[in-house]
């Protein structure tokens, strides 16, 4: 830390004050934005801050000119939490820049044009992320960690602010974004619901008039919620739009969603190939495939198994469990080719102990009575087309289409 | 076993309660029950991390859309084909076939 003399630190808050006022007068956003972007630990930032921490006595600057004292309200918060920030402590930090950022709102609110709106998706991240610094300092303390929940309830109130018929409201996307990542990373996903019930069904709102970028960020997580709740063909929609319109360079980004995605179209009967796997780094998935394209039951429990930690973590462990039906009708569809190719005659009749002993040879030790009872879910959920005749334990299949292709519906639940 | 998590009805198959829920799913659970909770084990369950934070664009990040229909081109939906040839399928029939030594 360098420490300015008492001359030039007076100079560098002093200027700061200016590029302050006059950012608001001539309606520059970049410039303002970068004052208070404290995430990007920009050396001017970080030396007007030092200047703070030695001056000691900046709200008298603030006061000295009408220039600065009618943005008093919004400054001296912002001057302790930029001098909390610099010391690292980031507790103190988050309460003044939440201070900061609701007086900032205040202003914001009388400020007709949306000119103004790119420093809120800045005072948005930075008080997301200082919330969850602050919280981790809280809780390598030893206290409850509740700043990241404060950010969202502020965040709320901002979504509240940008949600009305003027030009502001394209900015209501970005901030339901941020609101996002909050959720998802306390894990209070429930709370998403309002928030996209007001963007999906609020007149004021066009889907269409928001930039792309949030559009994307906005369809990745709803498309995730999609999976949460098992509605694939919703999940299939979100997620595709989102890989659609990713900026392709984005390679991490990419990657998330496919992770997501491909549990949803496999649910769906389509495979992704190999050299997607391979070039995002999605390989766990590999196995998974592999069993849906053979049959293989083995492999499919084998698969689960060896990346069970990852599947629970992303939370599409039962999505991909469920997958078993479509691997059970695979491996019965192959009998019953392997079966025609012997005698055609009498391939549509599939007894119930030839299944037995493909299972058998899969490491699946069943009885007739568990197989009869999973042919018969196989029968219900559609794909066997065919009856059970119980007393001699057949399968009698349809003659017409007895394995019913998904064509991209998911499996009747 | 029927549950209800964040208001989404959930059903806990067999195989589930072998493997029990994920981290995520216990959390909520906890969640809507609200039970009170001390203070250290707030910090274990609180201090959540999303693995799969979508990273932020830039506020005037630009990108041309026709590479990205690119990556939505590598999916096959006719795979599931009356093919009996490959290795598994022969390991499958010579099972099949072997009927008397097995039993």
């Amino acid at each position: 830390m360098a420490y300015p003399s008492m001359g030039e630190a007076h100079r560098r808050i002093t200027d700061y004050l200016n590029n302050f006022s006059d950012a608001v007068s001539y309606q520059d956003v970049a410039s303002l934005a970068q004052l208070f972007s404290f995430s990007s630990n920009s050396p001017p930032l970080l030396s007007v801050a030092d200047a703070l921490n030695f001056f000691q006595d900046a709200n008298r600057l603030i006061k000295q000119s009408e220039k600065f004292s009618q943005y008093g309200e919004i400054l001296a918060p912002l001057f302790r939490s930029l001098q909390s920030y610099r010391t690292g402590n980031l507790v103190d930090a988050y309460h003044a820049f939440e201070k900061f950022a609701n007086a900032f709102i205040q202003e914001f609110r009388n400020w007709e044009s949306a000119w103004a709106l790119e420093a809120l998706y800045v005072i948005a991240y930075e008080i997301r992320v200082l919330a969850e610094r602050a919280d981790r300092e809280l809780a390598s303390n030893g206290k409850s960690p509740e700043k990241l929940k404060g950010a969202g309830s502020f965040l709320m109130k901002v979504f509240g602010v940008l949600a009305g018929k003027g030009p502001k409201r394209v900015g209501a996307l970005y901030v339901t974004c941020q609101l996002f990542k909050i959720y998802f990373k306390l894990g209070t996903v429930h709370l998403c619901r309002s928030v996209i019930r007001s963007i999906e069904t609020a007149r004021i709102f066009d889907f269409e008039e928001f930039p792309r970028r949030d559009k994307v960020t906005y369809m990745y997580y709803t498309g995730r919620l999609e999976v949460f709740n098992e509605n694939f063909p919703a999940a299939d929609h979100k997620l595709s739009y989102a890989l659609t319109h990713c900026n392709p360079l984005r390679e991490a980004n990419i990657r998330m969603i496919l992770k997501y995605l491909i549990p949803v179209k496999l649910s769906l009967g389509i495979l992704p190939e190999t050299s997607l796997l391979e070039k995002y780094n999605l390989l766990e998935y590999h196995n998974v495939v592999q069993a849906l394209k053979r049959g293989d039951l083995r492999l499919l429990r084998h698969a689960l198994q060896e990346h069970e930690d990852q599947f629970l973590r992303s939370g599409v462990y039962l999505v991909l469990e469920k997958l078993e039906l479509q691997v059970y009708q695979r491996l019965v569809k192959k009998i019953y080719f392997i079966q025609k190719q012997k005698d055609p005659s009498k391939a549509h009749q599939l007894k119930l102990e030839v299944i037995v002993k493909a299972l058998k040879w899969l490491e699946m030790d069943m009885d007739l009575d568990e197989v009869e009872c999973i042919m018969t879910i196989l029968i219900y959920k559609n794909l066997v087309k065919g009856y059970f005749a119980h007393k001699s334990k057949v399968v009698v299949l349809s003659k017409q289409d007895p394995f019913p292709k998904l064509n991209g519906k998911p499996v009747n639940s | 076993m029927l549950y209800l998590i964040n208001n989404f009805q959930y059903t806990k198959t067999p195989l589930q309660e072998i493997f029990g829920f994920s981290v995520q799913f216990r959390f909520q659970e906890e969640m809507a029950t609200e039970q009170p909770k001390s203070a250290t084990e707030d910090v274990k369950i609180d201090l959540f991390e999303d693995d799969d934070e979508f990273e932020e664009f830039e506020i005037n990040e630009e990108w041309e859309e026709k590479e990205g229909k690119e990556v939505t081109q590598h999916w096959e939906d006719d795979w599931d084909d009356d093919d009996v040839t490959d290795d598994f399928s022969l390991q499958l029939r010579r099972e099949l076939e072997n009927n008397t030594e097995k039993n």
